[in-house]
């Protein structure tokens, strides 16, 4: 009796095992895909952030990060150089840990930045040896009044550690 | 027997009298032999019950560990292949406030329509920049505002403008 229960155990697992893997892969590639990660080079560098509004004020601004070749992690993101944007930027959390954030911040005050200025830093870690190349888009820059405004997105790449 | 049964007894101090001996004999002697009949009848009736009940168990055997198993694949299913989409269900509702003055368009999440301040069709950082502005210039508190209450906590405030900027930068929302 016993002996009958085992086999029929065993076989409702193999029938079982096979599905939950399929199940698995099908829903996530990604975990099915894991594979034994290799010892590689990880660093960490600050990306400097800048934009230039020319003679308007920067009251808003949206960008979008994403690295466009190399491997990285966000690990952190903190605010700008000028106090209206000093404060740390509006991003989702779910950005760390991950190659692709979506930053942005505004300020409903009178003082605000005109010209180039360092609106955010972020920090990340870089596997491997290749130098990481990013893309980045600027969704909105608007002045005080709310208007869009021209404004050129750039970035400095600060010291290694 | 009788010699051997004495000489125990009287070895280990249990010495009885011969009439208490003969009492115990026929106390415990079967009054007559079982035929042997009865016993073959016992037991074909122990055979029949018996032979009557396996089908059951039998049946019961295979059902039990098919319908768990049953039961263990469409969990699997349900937690693998649907989970996810019940999750990003999950998340889109956070947004998912009705605004009756603005209902939603065909194909366009109420979620967006309600944190989509300015009207232009997409949810970015200056719809936060704009109802922080009309909060602050008290038009938001009007009862002819329109409904920019995000959250839900009938106070419209900085936690409904935190919302809306944290709408407009969440990953899953699909490129601006």
């Amino acid at each position: 009796m016993m002996k009958r229960y085992m086999v029929l155990s065993l076989v409702i697992a193999c029938l079982i095992l096979p599905l939950l893997s399929t199940g698995r892969l099908t829903a996530d590639p990604q975990v099915g895909r894991a594979v034994r990660p290799l010892e590689q080079k990880v660093r960490f560098a600050p990306l400097h952030i800048y934009l230039d509004s020319g003679t308007k004020p920067l009251a808003a601004y949206q960008f979008e990060l994403k690295s466009a070749s190399g491997q990285i992690k966000i690990v952190g993101v903190e605010g700008g150089q000028h106090p209206a944007f000093k404060e740390a930027p509006y991003y989702d959390p779910a950005a760390l840990a991950n190659d692709r954030i979506i930053i942005a911040a505004f300020n409903t005050g009178s003082d605000l930045p005109k010209g180039r200025t360092r609106i955010a830093t972020i920090h990340l870690q870089i596997i491997g040896d290749i130098e990481p190349e990013y893309e980045f888009e600027l969704s909105v820059a608007a002045d005080a009044d709310g208007h869009e405004i021209p404004a050129e997105i750039s970035f400095e790449k600060g010291e290694q550690k | 027997m009788a010699d051997e049964k004495r000489h125990v007894d009287e070895e280990l101090g249990f010495a009885v009298s011969p009439r208490f001996s003969q009492d115990l004999g026929e106390l415990f002697t079967p009054a007559r032999d079982v035929p042997t009949d009865i016993d073959r009848g016992v037991l074909a009736a122990a055979r029949r019950r018996l032979v009557r009940r396996q089908p059951r168990l039998r049946w019961l055997r295979w059902a039990v560990p098919t319908a768990a198993a049953a039961a263990v694949i469409v969990g699997a299913y349900v937690l693998f292949v649907t989970g996810g989409t019940a999750d990003r269900q999950c998340q889109n509702s956070k947004f998912e406030i009705r605004n009756s003055k603005f209902p939603p368009k065909a194909g366009v999440p109420a979620s967006t329509v309600q944190a989509d301040i300015d009207r232009n069709g997409r949810v970015d950082i200056l719809d936060a920049f704009k109802l922080a502005r009309h909060i602050e210039s008290g038009y938001a508190a009007d009862p002819g505002a329109p409904g920019w209450d995000i959250n839900g906590d009938g106070l419209v405030n900085r936690e409904d403008v935190d919302k809306v900027a944290f709408a407009a930068v969440r990953l899953d929302k699909g490129i601006l």
